[in-house]
């Protein structure tokens, strides 16, 4: 598995997509910095701002960069040559998704690090009212958990649609069709924000208590845990051309 | 060690109701050089691709270096290098970095024995050229390089010499044959052109419609056909078998 492990992340960290997406999600960050410095807001306020700035990036980011790198395993016929190699088919789904993780991992925390750390500094640490464990560490690790669960539906994509450019399309149009969806829900029934897999961050910022906290990362790896499951269910039976 | 790397039994793929590999059943001795045969849509590239992983049968099953169970098979195929369809290459990557990527799958970097294999492929003076510039010809040869990394023991070739040019399939008969005869691989490869695989294969393994209507070795065929060109014999034997495929046991 280590050399599929070397193999993959080779081939897609080392291109110039990656990078594209990192300064992609880098220059989003920053219209939350920007946003921020440009109200005068307190240290505390524009973490806020570069938080929701990041996070928005980051589903967006997910997916089309879900299209480039698992569907594009299958336009580039990578899954082919790892199946080729006898490497197997389920792993070929774990570390493709572990990539893919590691990937969005990137397009979190680099972004975040960047521009919170330009906040900071010009707003003066001192500012936060908790300190910065409770009011940047946790907040951060919370909604990685969380948005990861979210852009978990785009690793299923991925291994559903065979076409990177219809995959890219198509995870848009789900990322729309989540936010839509999940607000009509939330008109409807508004505690549905507690356990709709797509909301937990809502939920974390209406109820910042811990059982919120447990709640939101246990359905946020749940939701990962199922759609790793579709993930591989799809990709054990598909033929690979 | 057992005599045979490769046993089908009643290997079946259906796609959508209709069997595009119909109960084939053929074996594939260590050693030899076999050339599989069959028109355009008999099921030739099904069968590789079932046996390299890229689908999954619809029933029977193959018995792969003594395993067939599933997981021992997924080992079993390291022992394989195959190309299906075309070569899988790095096309913004010049030969060497493609060997090298390549080789990461199977823990292999010894950039020494990647450069003797794009040697052994006639490839060793590429340089920087990117595989996206290379011809059809060295698209294939590079392709082979790629199977060889792991050293395989088997070599499963779906039509290498499908867009070369006459040079180029003479180079690639020769290639095959210095692989088999140098190396020891034992190596099955498909093509409708006859009269290539007749300079090249030690056995015949011939199939139509999805079913394998002979197995023989090079000196049955040459008694069978008596004294008819390999096309001929085939196209005989096509006739013979219009009204239902004859297995081989």
């Amino acid at each position: 598995m280590l050399k599929l492990f070397k193999w993959e992340f080779k081939n897609t960290f080392f291109t110039l997509k990656v990078l594209i997406m990192l300064l992609a999600a880098t220059a989003i960050s920053a219209i939350g910095l920007a946003g921020g410095l440009h109200s005068k807001f307190g240290s505390y306020e524009i973490f806020a701002s570069i938080l929701n700035g990041t996070m928005d990036a980051f589903l967006i980011i997910g997916a089309v960069f879900a299209g480039f790198s698992i569907s594009g395993g299958y336009s580039n016929r990578f899954a082919q040559a790892a199946v080729l190699s006898g490497s197997g088919r389920q792993r070929f789904v774990i570390v493709k998704s572990v990539s893919f993780i590691a990937a969005m991992t990137l397009f979190y925390f680099v972004p975040l690090a960047l521009t919170s750390t330009v906040g900071l500094i010009v707003a003066g640490p001192q500012a936060l009212p908790h300190g910065i464990m409770q009011d940047i560490v946790a907040p951060t690790l919370l909604n990685y958990v969380c948005v990861l669960g979210m852009t978990s539906v785009f690793i299923a994509m991925g291994f559903l649609i065979k076409s990177q450019g219809a995959a890219i399309g198509i995870n848009i149009g789900v990322y729309f069709f989540i936010n839509v969806g999940s607000s009509l829900l939330f008109a409807f029934r508004e505690n549905s924000i507690y356990w709709n897999p797509w909301t937990q961050y809502y939920a974390i910022e209406t109820n910042p208590v811990s059982s919120t906290y447990i709640q939101a990362i246990a359905i946020s790896a749940l939701t990962l845990a199922v759609f790793l499951v579709i993930a591989f269910g799809k990709f054990s039976k598909t033929e690979l051309k | 060690m057992s005599d045979y790397i490769l046993k089908l039994e009643n290997l079946t793929k259906e796609y959508a109701g209709q069997r595009a590999l119909d109960c084939a059943t053929f074996d594939v001795k260590r050693g030899g050089i076999y050339g599989f045969i069959g028109e355009n849509g008999a099921g030739k590239t099904t069968a590789i691709r079932v046996l390299t992983g890229l689908s999954k049968a619809t029933s029977g099953n193959f018995e792969l270096f003594g395993t067939s169970q599933p997981k021992e098979i997924d080992e079993a195929r390291q022992k394989i290098g195959a190309i299906v369809e075309n070569p899988i290459l790095y096309q913004n990557k010049n030969a060497m970095n493609n060997m090298l990527t390549q080789g990461l799958l199977y823990g292999k970097s010894d950039r020494a024995q990647m450069r003797e294999l794009l040697e052994i492929v006639g490839l060793g003076n590429t340089g920087n050229k990117k595989v996206r510039n290379f011809s059809l010809g060295m698209r294939q040869r590079l392709g082979i390089a790629l199977a060889l990394v792991n050293s395989p023991e088997l070599l499963i070739l779906d039509e290498p010499t499908n867009g070369l040019d006459p040079m180029g399939m003479v180079e690639m008969r020769n290639l095959l044959k210095s692989l088999n005869r140098d190396y020891g691989i034992t190596i099955l490869i498909s093509s409708h052109i006859l009269a290539e695989l007749y300079q090249l294969a030690t056995d015949y393994i011939i199939i139509s419609h999805g079913r394998i209507i002979e197995q023989l070795s090079l000196e049955q065929l040459q008694v069978e056909a008596a004294g008819r060109s390999l096309e001929e014999y085939y196209i005989d034997l096509l006739t013979e078998n219009t009204n239902g495929g004859r297995k081989i046991a």
